[in-house]
């Protein structure tokens, strides 16, 4: 193409982009159309995508089209595989979408669409992408390895433990998080309830299929379990309007976390290949194809965002969770702007497959945009509804009131006019009892998107399915993430039990894996128990716990990727991941300070003691009062965390800045790649 | 297309004409003829779009571990069996267990 030509077809992108940006930003008191978000967030992709990645490819990285990668020098057919590059985009993609990306925009549109859409463009482009990608590309310069061994090698000790910590930390209190996720979008719904119940039999079936009758058949397994998911929706409807069977299946949410509980204790010791393994293709399944289907839903619809770009609750009074958009947008929108939960998986399998250093840059860069199109998505299903409909099922009965009058009544006098009556025929619409105070984001992009989808597929008629089919799409991938979180939990608790008594490490002895189950399960159903019991929702303090953990995790994958960059010679360009790195600090940090000592008692946990301790001295509140305290001891601690790896890798810079240390890589040795010579012959 | 790469694997096709022997209005008429020829690959599909629905295929045998149990059975020299996937299973059982699932 000629050079011209390029040049003026990125300039047009980029006008668009500007274009469709101040369009977002600069309407108020309209509404606006989601295409403008969708235009905006592809103009940005694409501009970052073209200049910022290569630059990084370029100049910071020198990416080697010479150097082989492990997946060629150590190919062994099982775990280094030279993969084609979208095979591996692909792969990869799968691996870091999951339920962050959809509930965290979810519930940050409390603030309006404004905020979250920016933090999203902004903080994929400058921080997410490019962690993804240069630690995609320093795991392949190092064999593979993860992220726990390069912050050990590269930085020191303290790097490696607060890795460890910061995994363990994040693991448990993503799990906490998830299972209150599904018991809000399951408590009193005995549709929900059904169908997600019969998605284990299923997956038990699809093992067992799979095992004896078509070994090694996945896709068609999948397709199989995809149908029967399918009928088990169906046959929820039927569930819930059989008053001897929805008997069964309408939960409190009480027994719905007791149930959770035990399902992620027998998920975590069952054999990979009977539950596990099937839910996760079939899991994986649904969520590829419904984010396919959720974007041709948008394109085809084109909707109106009723959410004004800005709302009341920047001051910091929201009611989904309490607090200014800086620093709790930011820790509330992780995944889909900058999740330090990738690192894992780009210092995981990836590394392992790609087959040219060039292809880092499609796979880490590119995946991550994908994902981060998700939360725009995600920020379009919540932005399509009445204001007032998505604070009456975001808000907790603590600050609306239990009865639905008065909920209804509460969020009109904050200027989102709904009424009792609306939100009654919206539920029997969606085939649910009521919608309020349906806290933790699910409920709410379920409804959005039912809205999307029958607006464009079936019409109003089947609203009641679509809903019930996000609430399983949503639910199912989130028990996935609480099956397989609970069990490499496992595997890390034993591997450090190891070192202390040996039998306890062994992955195959009964009482070790019974034992360290039970510890993990116990850890996150726990903060479960406590997010159940929560008069405030749970999601309010649970949330930006696991918003500060992730974050930490990408603090440490930001001071790695830093440290190598100074240690490379390149400390000219080490902004590229210290500035994402301060700008993380300094939100992690705000809001750590934030939940344990503001005065405010909806967002300080220490004053909300206070306020408990003046009032009656029940059991109930002696417990509330031990979980705020725990809750700021563990903010504690993960911040404690970041400030030691901070001072590490501060530390190191220095020695290597001033020449008191050698600036030494721990890379592979080079060897020239062969597939650059046979391409060229 | 080749999407394993290895010792057989075989490169990119016949490199592109040098940009500056094209002008504008020859990259429009270009890309009016491949809008066209894609056109008529929707009707009777041709290789572009063979190759398309191949790698597509490709990637969901990968993300569904259908490839990992071929190289499986590749690297084994075996034949595929309830037995040879139960081998299969028991070998990535750990690995599969310590992966982790993003949020």
């Amino acid at each position: 193409m000629p050079k011209l030509l390029r040049l003026l077809i990125w300039l047009a992108v980029a006008l668009f982009g500007a274009l469709a940006v101040a369009t977002i930003a600069l309407h108020r008191g309209e509404q606006i159309n989601a295409m403008w978000l969708v235009i905006a967030a592809v103009c940005t992709y694409a501009l970052g995508y073209r200049f910022y990645s290569r630059f990084i490819a370029a100049k910071v990285l020198a990416l080697d089209t010479l150097r082989a990668t492990p997946a060629e020098r150590l190919e062994n057919g099982r775990d280094f595989v030279p993969t084609n590059k979208w095979v591996v985009f692909g792969h990869h993609f799968a691996a870091i979408a999951g339920p962050g990306p959809l509930v965290g925009p979810v519930l940050a549109a409390q603030f309006g669409y404004l905020p979250g859409t920016l933090w999203v463009l902004a903080g994929a482009v400058f921080g997410g992408c490019v962690q993804d990608f240069v630690i995609l590309l320093f795991s392949v310069r190092r064999d593979g390895k993860s992220l726990t061994k390069m912050a050990k090698e590269e930085i020191g000790r303290v790097g490696g433990f607060v890795a460890y910590v910061a995994i363990i930390s994040i693991i448990i209190i993503l799990l906490a998080v998830a299972a209150l996720i599904v018991v809000n979008a399951l408590k009193a719904s005995p549709w929900g309830t059904f169908t997600i119940a019969m998605t284990i039999p299923i997956a038990l079936l699809m093992g067992l299929y799979l095992r004896r009758l078509r070994p090694g058949k996945v896709l068609e397994t999948s397709i199989l379990g995809f149908v029967l998911v399918m009928l088990a929706i169906w046959g929820g409807q039927w569930a819930s309007q059989s008053p001897a069977v929805a008997h069964y299946f309408t939960l409190t949410a009480p027994t719905l976390a007791i149930l959770i509980i035990v399902y992620g204790f027998a998920a975590s010791a069952v054999p990979v290949w009977l539950l596990l393994a099937p839910r996760d293709y079939l899991s994986t399944f649904v969520k590829l194809g419904t984010i396919a289907l959720l974007a041709l839903g948008i394109v085809a619809m084109r909707p109106t965002l009723h959410m004004p770009a800005l709302t009341r609750f920047v001051d910091g009074s929201g009611p989904v969770f309490a607090g200014k958009i800086f620093p709790f947008a930011f820790i509330t929108i992780a995944c889909g702007a900058i999740s330090g939960f990738h690192a894992l998986i780009s210092s995981g399998t990836t590394p392992k497959l790609v087959s040219r250093e060039t292809e880092t840059r499609i796979v880490g860069y590119g995946a991550m945009m994908a994902e981060s199109m998700v939360a725009i998505m995600a920020t379009i299903a919540a932005c399509v509804l009445q204001p007032g409909t998505y604070f009456a099922i975001n808000s907790p009965a603590g600050i609306v009131g239990q009865a639905p009058e008065t909920a209804a009544a509460t969020i009109s006098n904050w200027g989102f006019p709904v009424t009792a009556a609306e939100m009654h025929s919206l539920a029997q619409a969606v085939g649910e009892q009521t919608l309020y105070n349906r806290t933790g984001g699910a409920p709410a992009f379920a409804v959005g998107m039912a809205h999307i989808f029958s607006h464009s597929l079936g019409g109003q008629a089947v609203m009641a399915l679509w809903y019930h089919f996000a609430i399983m799409f949503e639910a199912l991938f989130i028990l996935t993430v609480l099956d397989a979180g609970t069990r490499v939990g496992r595997f890390m608790v034993q591997d450090a039990l190891g070192h202390v008594w040996e039998p306890l490490g062994r992955t195959s002895w009964y009482p070790s894996i019974l034992s360290t189950s039970a510890l993990i399960v116990a850890a996150w159903g726990y903060f479960l128990w406590q997010g159940v019991k929560d008069p405030l929702g749970g999601i309010n303090s649970l949330w930006p716990l696991f918003g500060i953990s992730n974050q930490l995790l990408a603090t440490v994958a930001l001071c790695v990727a830093t440290t190598i960059v100074i240690k490379m010679g390149k400390a000219r360009y080490a902004p590229v991941t210290l500035v994402p790195l301060v700008w993380l600090v300094s939100v992690t940090f705000t809001a750590s300070y934030h939940k344990v000592f503001d005065p405010n008692p909806r967002i300080g946990f220490l004053a909300h003691t206070q306020l408990l301790a003046t009032g009656a001295a029940t059991n109930a509140n002696a417990r509330l009062i031990f979980n705020d305290r725990l809750d700021a001891l563990v903010t504690g601690v993960l911040i404690m965390m970041v400030a030691l790896i901070l001072l590490e890798s501060t530390l190191e810079w220095m020695r290597v800045l001033t020449g008191r240390k050698q600036a030494r890589v721990q890379e592979a040795p080079f060897v020239t790649t062969r597939f650059a010579t046979e391409e060229q012959g | 297309m080749k999407l394993y790469r290895g010792t057989e694997h075989v490169g990119t096709t016949a490199p592109d004409r040098p940009a500056e022997q094209r002008s504008v209005a020859g990259f429009a008429l270009e890309s009016l003829h491949r809008l066209a020829v894609s056109f008529r690959s929707l009707r009777s599909p041709g290789p572009g779009l063979k190759a398309g629905l191949a790698l597509l295929m490709a990637v969901l045998r990968e993300i569904f571990d259908e490839s990992a149990y071929a190289r499986f059975l590749n690297r084994k020299q075996i034949a595929s069996s309830p037995e040879a996937y139960a081998g299969f299973l028991q070998e990535c059982d750990v690995p599969e267990a310590r992966r982790p699932r993003c949020c």
